[in-house]
């Protein structure tokens, strides 16, 4: 087969200048849509606190104040502290999860696998029935003991049917039987070939599951809520999810039957300092999403097989 | 993949180094409990503590989580162990998480023997599951102090079907609707603050701060501050204010009524609404839900409260400058609810191994001074220092800011409140001034009522909403009551108020007979 010149293939598949034109604003206009409110956050952040209760939000702070921020790294030792749970819980749980998700998900993917019908039932089972908030949180608590204890933090999430199902799919579709077989012909072991063959096979839908397992880890403030009641183990997402709650809680009309809500108003961190908590909890999450583009990119293009 | 064999490395370094620092970080002055029962072992002279075995109180207050709770768990051991042989063990839940916390414990059937319940967040539904004990035997046994330092009052209201399952917190014991101003403004333009004998009295004073003060809202409503305050010497909603089902504050017969139709609830839509329209109040009163940052900024002349004595000084220690206080209505006679006797309580859970012991404790906070500053203010110069025989300040060195052990609610800690340290701001005749105030109101006929909604759940959740979404822009001003009120009232009727009336009816009347009896 002659290579075709660049040209013509350009031509061949290029879109016309007009269309390509729309296409460009309206993605420009969206991307606007999307980067906006975060750089709205992030003035608001760094707005004096008075001149935002009397002017509102604005792009362009008629007055600028670092106090925000100041007092968050006042605490330094707390957000360091809770900045290392977090990040803590995101790396071993993204492995963990990555790891039991693989592991779980080739066998039953593989037809020579004799019970992979029931092993995938078993999974698929637990995303229609579960057992309830009170029963999982008394196994927690009272049989695993693991209340004020960081593994409560990774254990609940390290595990999740929707991802198995994922991987199972990506599987039976991408790896062919003839690959594998292969493999085995020139003497590998099922390990082996799990680690050579499978493994760098399917970085496309390791990256999607790490990528899905990291951001919810780094978002999680639920666990934190049912299990954590030492301070030292917060992490960051629930420090910023206990401002909010009690100001919707003090605002809302049940809180008005104590009477006190004023003082207790009071004493809720600010507008500005709410929104600069967002922006510190944003931080590093930002760079993650650029580092696993790189495998979705190139994984989606893998081929083992010439068709 | 080498790539691949790299990634692994770097996120098992990364793992490493995240536990080394977490290890790193880890505070070395926490306390393991072995240690306080160990020390409680020693016999102690006291012959009364001597018979009492070691115990462990698990305790579950409404309070922000500090910094030194357990310093001050050490504090209030070491008394404890004097007094009735107990350790406690702190556990403090703020707004955001208490509820969740307490569900959670009780469902689980933790060991817990204190815990904070009021009314508003869910006593009687606990009650109706049985999840707290009937304390009548107890406090004969172990609370004289108790009785002797509360108002009788106040152990009629957390009574269900005859039995006492809760122990309120001594203090205000009803609060007044009213209006906090500044007082700088006040003082400028020599308002008289003692004139004030109605709502509409102020409306001259809202007019010049419009005129002469540009940048200062006159009067602030928000989501946190209602209009609704101006109508509580009046009525009483017998759910949450969303539903305006209520009835009025009398004497006489008690008859249940839609809250919306009655000529106070009339007369302070209108006035809200007249008052909107001259721009008296802030114009996105429907979307602010929280205020707070313009009082604190000083850009607000007045706003509404519910009111105790020492309120505006209590407000003063938060936003930084003067305030006052002034009750909206003056020369009516005011009455006690149940709600208001009920919205700090403390209970013993059912899962208690020791409920006499609990209930020693909550005595011992009616009685003690020692222990009980201790629990809302904190160690002795170390979070406050004494500046007169009953007034506080915070430390040396000690602020707002930095204070170890600062913010709580003074209210929600149990006991009696009277015998709290007053804060430097606070003026010295706080308690006897709070004492006259309770002394002024008169339980009505049916304290120890509450309406139990379980037989109308339906047509009450159908509607809190149309109370939330309809009923507060009437009571914000911004939409006409006599064009408007006709369509909320079908959406009312429609989801069935008539139905909650009769049933609430029912269930009072069945209460006045029995008490009758």
């Amino acid at each position: 087969m002659k290579p075709k010149k660049i040209n013509e293939s350009l031509s061949l598949n290029s879109i016309s200048p007009t269309t390509n034109l729309i296409i460009n604003a309206a993605f420009i206009v969206y991307c606007i849509f999307c980067i906006a409110p975060l750089i709205l956050v992030f003035m608001v952040s760094i707005t004096d606190q008075t001149s935002l209760a009397i002017n509102g939000y604005s792009f362009f702070p008629s007055k600028t104040s670092f106090d925000a921020y100041r007092y968050l790294f006042n605490d330094v030792e707390k957000l360091l502290r809770s900045y290392g749970v977090t990040i803590f819980t995101c790396v071993v749980g993204t492995f963990f999860c990555v790891l039991f998700t693989m592991l779980y998900a080739y066998p039953i993917s593989r037809k020579s696998f004799k019970y992979r019908n029931f092993f995938s039932f078993f999974m698929f089972f637990t995303m229609l029935f579960q057992g309830g908030l009170v029963p999982w949180y008394i196994m927690y608590t009272k049989y695993l003991h693991l209340q004020d204890n960081i593994i409560a933090l990774i254990m609940p999430a390290v595990m999740n049917a929707f991802y198995v199902l994922i991987a199972k799919t990506f599987f039976t579709i991408n790896l062919p039987d003839s690959v594998l077989e292969a493999a085995r012909i020139d003497g590998a072991s099922e390990f082996k070939i799990f680690y050579t063959i499978v493994i760098p096979m399917s970085t496309p839908v390791i990256a999607t599951i790490a990528l899905f397992s990291f951001l919810s880890y780094w978002n999680d403030w639920y666990l934190c809520l049912l299990f954590i009641n030492d301070p030292q183990y917060y992490n960051l997402q629930y420090s910023m999810y206990q401002a909010l709650r009690s100001l919707q809680f003090l605002t809302s009309s049940l809180a008005s039957a104590s009477g006190n809500t004023t003082s207790a108003l009071a004493n809720v961190p600010g507008e500005t300092l709410r929104m600069a908590m967002a922006i510190i909890g944003i931080g590093p999450i930002i760079f993650a999403y650029p580092f696993f583009q790189r495998y979705f990119i190139k994984g989606l293009t893998i081929g083992a097989v010439k068709g | 993949m080498l790539k691949i064999k790299r990634l692994g490395c770097n996120i098992v370094s990364a793992a490493l180094v995240c536990s080394a620092l977490l290890s790193g970080c880890g505070s070395s002055t926490s306390t393991k409990p072995t240690d306080a029962n160990a020390t409680a072992n020693k016999s102690s002279d006291n012959s009364t503590v001597s018979n009492l075995e070691p115990y462990e109180i698990n305790a579950y207050f409404l309070a922000p989580q500090c910094k030194d709770v357990k310093l001050v768990q050490e504090e209030l051991n070491k008394l404890l162990k004097k007094k009735i042989n107990a350790t406690i063990k702190l556990n403090y839940y703020w707004w955001d998480s208490y509820q969740n916390k307490q569900q959670m414990a009780v469902a689980s059937g933790d060991k817990i023997d204190i815990m904070f319940s009021p009314s508003w967040w869910g006593f009687n539904d606990y009650v109706a599951k049985q999840a707290w004990l009937p304390l009548d035997e107890l406090v004969a046994k172990h609370g004289k102090d108790i009785i002797a330092n509360i108002n009788p009052a106040y152990l009629k209201a957390p009574i269900v079907n005859g039995k006492l399952y809760a122990i309120p917190t001594a203090k205000d014991m009803f609060g007044t609707g009213g209006f906090i101003f500044n007082k700088e403004l006040v003082d400028k333009y020599n308002f008289d603050i003692d004139s004030i004998s109605k709502p509409e009295d102020i409306e001259p004073w809202l007019k010049i701060i419009k005129e002469k003060e540009p940048g200062i809202i006159p009067f602030l409503s928000s989501l946190g501050d209602q209009q609704q305050y101006l109508a509580q010497d009046w009525q009483v909603n017998v759910g949450t204010v969303d539903v305006p089902v209520g009835y009025q504050k009398t004497d006489g017969d008690v008859k249940i009524m839609n809250l919306m139709e009655t000529d106070i609830a009339k007369r302070i839509y209108k006035l809200s609404r007249s008052w909107y329209q001259k721009g008296y109040i802030n114009k996105d009163v429907a979307t602010l839900q929280d205020g707070t940052p313009l009082k604190k900024a000083k850009k607000v002349f007045a706003w509404t409260e519910q009111l105790k004595p020492g309120k505006a000084d209590e407000l003063k220690a938060q936003f930084g400058y003067d305030l006052v206080q002034a009750n909206a209505w003056k020369g009516i006679q005011y009455f006690t609810t149940t709600p208001d006797l009920t919205n700090s309580q403390l209970v013993i859970p059912r899962t208690s191994d020791n409920p006499e012991r609990a209930m020693m404790f909550i005595n011992l906070l009616f009685s003690d001074k020692e222990i009980k500053n201790l629990l809302s203010w904190g160690i002795e110069n170390k979070h406050y220092k004494k500046i007169g025989e009953n007034q506080i300040d915070f430390a040396d060195g000690v602020n707002a800011d930095n204070s170890g052990y600062y913010g709580l609610a003074q209210w929600s800690m149990g006991g009696s409140q009277f015998l709290d340290y007053l804060w430097a701001s606070e003026s010295a005749d706080k308690w006897q001034k709070m004492e006259e105030f309770n002394n002024s109101a008169k339980p009505m006929k049916i304290v120890g009522w509450t309406y139990d909604s379980s037989n109308v759940k339906s047509e009450m959740a159908a509607l809190a909403p149309i109370g939330q979404n309809q009923g507060r822009p009437l009571s914000q001003g911004l939409v006409d009551y006599d064009t408007q009120y006709p369509k909320v009232k079908a959406s009312l009727e429609k989801a069935g108020i008539q139905k909650v009336i009769d049933d609430c009816q029912k269930s009072i009347d069945a209460f006045i007979a029995a008490s009758k009896k």
